[in-house]
C-alpha cells in the first residue's frame, strides 16, 4: 500500500512513461505494457491509469479503461492524422491536430477532414508557422467548463 | 450540436502552441483553473464560454 505522495510519485512515473511510449510508437502503452516497463505490479498500473483519469492527466476508454486519450495524442484512429518526427499520430481533435506540432515544438504534416462534407484538409507547420490551403475553422461545441463532462463529443 | 464558438485556424494554432507549449516535458503537473484562465486570456479569449470553471 502506497502513501499519498509515493502514490502521486508513481502516477506522474506513469505518465511519463505513457507520454515517452507514445512519442515512440504512436501509440499509447496498455496499463500491461507500462506495468512491465516500470516493473510495477498490473494492478498498480491500472490504478495509477484510473488515478490520472480522475485528474484529467489522461482520458481513459469507458470499457477497457486502456488509454484514450493522451492529448493531444489519440490512442485509437480518428479523422485527423499528423506526421511528425518521422511518425504519423493520431490526434483527438481538429484543435489537438495542431496540439501535436505544438507538444513536438516540430515541423508537421497534418490530414484531416471538413466536418462539413468530409472533404480532405491539408495543413503543415513550418519553422513555427500554420500554412493551409483554406481558411478553415475550429469548431468547439462545448463551453470549456463543460469539456470533461463528454470528451469523446467535446 | 451545440452552436458553440468558433476559432480560425490560425487562432486554434496560436491556442495549440500555448496549451500544449510544455505537454512533453517530463516535469508537467498540469495545470489550475486559474492557469488555464491566464492562458486563455493572454489570447483574447475570455467570456462564459472560455472561462474554466462555473463563476
Amino acid at each position: 500500500m502506497l502513501g499519498p505522495q509515493e502514490e502521486d510519485r508513481l502516477d506522474w512515473e506513469v505518465r511519463s512513461f505513457v507520454y515517452v511510449r507514445l512519442v515512440e510508437r504512436g501509440l499509447p502503452p496498455t496499463t500491461e505494457q507500462a506495468s512491465a516497463g516500470l516493473g510495477i505490479e498490473p494492478e498498480q498500473a491500472r490504478a495509477a491509469y484510473e488515478r490520472l483519469h480522475a485528474r484529467h492527466a489522461l482520458f481513459l476508454d469507458p470499457e477497457t479503461r486502456e488509454v484514450r486519450m493522451a492529448f493531444p495524442y489519440s490512442g485509437i484512429p480518428t479523422p485527423f492524422r499528423v506526421h511528425s518526427k518521422g511518425r504519423s499520430y493520431w490526434a483527438n481533435c481538429a484543435w489537438d491536430m495542431l496540439g501535436i506540432p505544438a507538444a513536438f515544438h516540430s515541423d508537421a504534416d497534418v490530414e484531416a477532414e471538413y466536418a462539413e462534407d468530409g472533404s480532405p484538409a491539408r495543413l503543415s507547420v513550418e519553422d513555427g508557422r500554420l500554412r493551409s490551403e483554406g481558411s478553415g475553422f475550429v469548431h468547439f461545441p462545448l463551453p470549456l467548463r463543460h469539456w470533461y463532462e463528454d470528451l469523446v463529443f467535446t | 450540436m451545440p452552436r458553440g464558438e468558433a476559432l480560425t485556424l490560425r487562432k486554434t494554432w496560436e491556442l495549440s502552441k500555448a496549451w500544449y507549449d510544455d505537454r512533453l516535458s517530463p516535469s508537467f503537473r498540469g495545470r489550475t483553473a486559474e492557469e488555464a484562465a491566464t492562458i486563455l486570456g493572454r489570447l483574447g479569449l475570455r467570456g462564459a464560454f472560455w472561462r474554466p470553471y462555473d463563476p
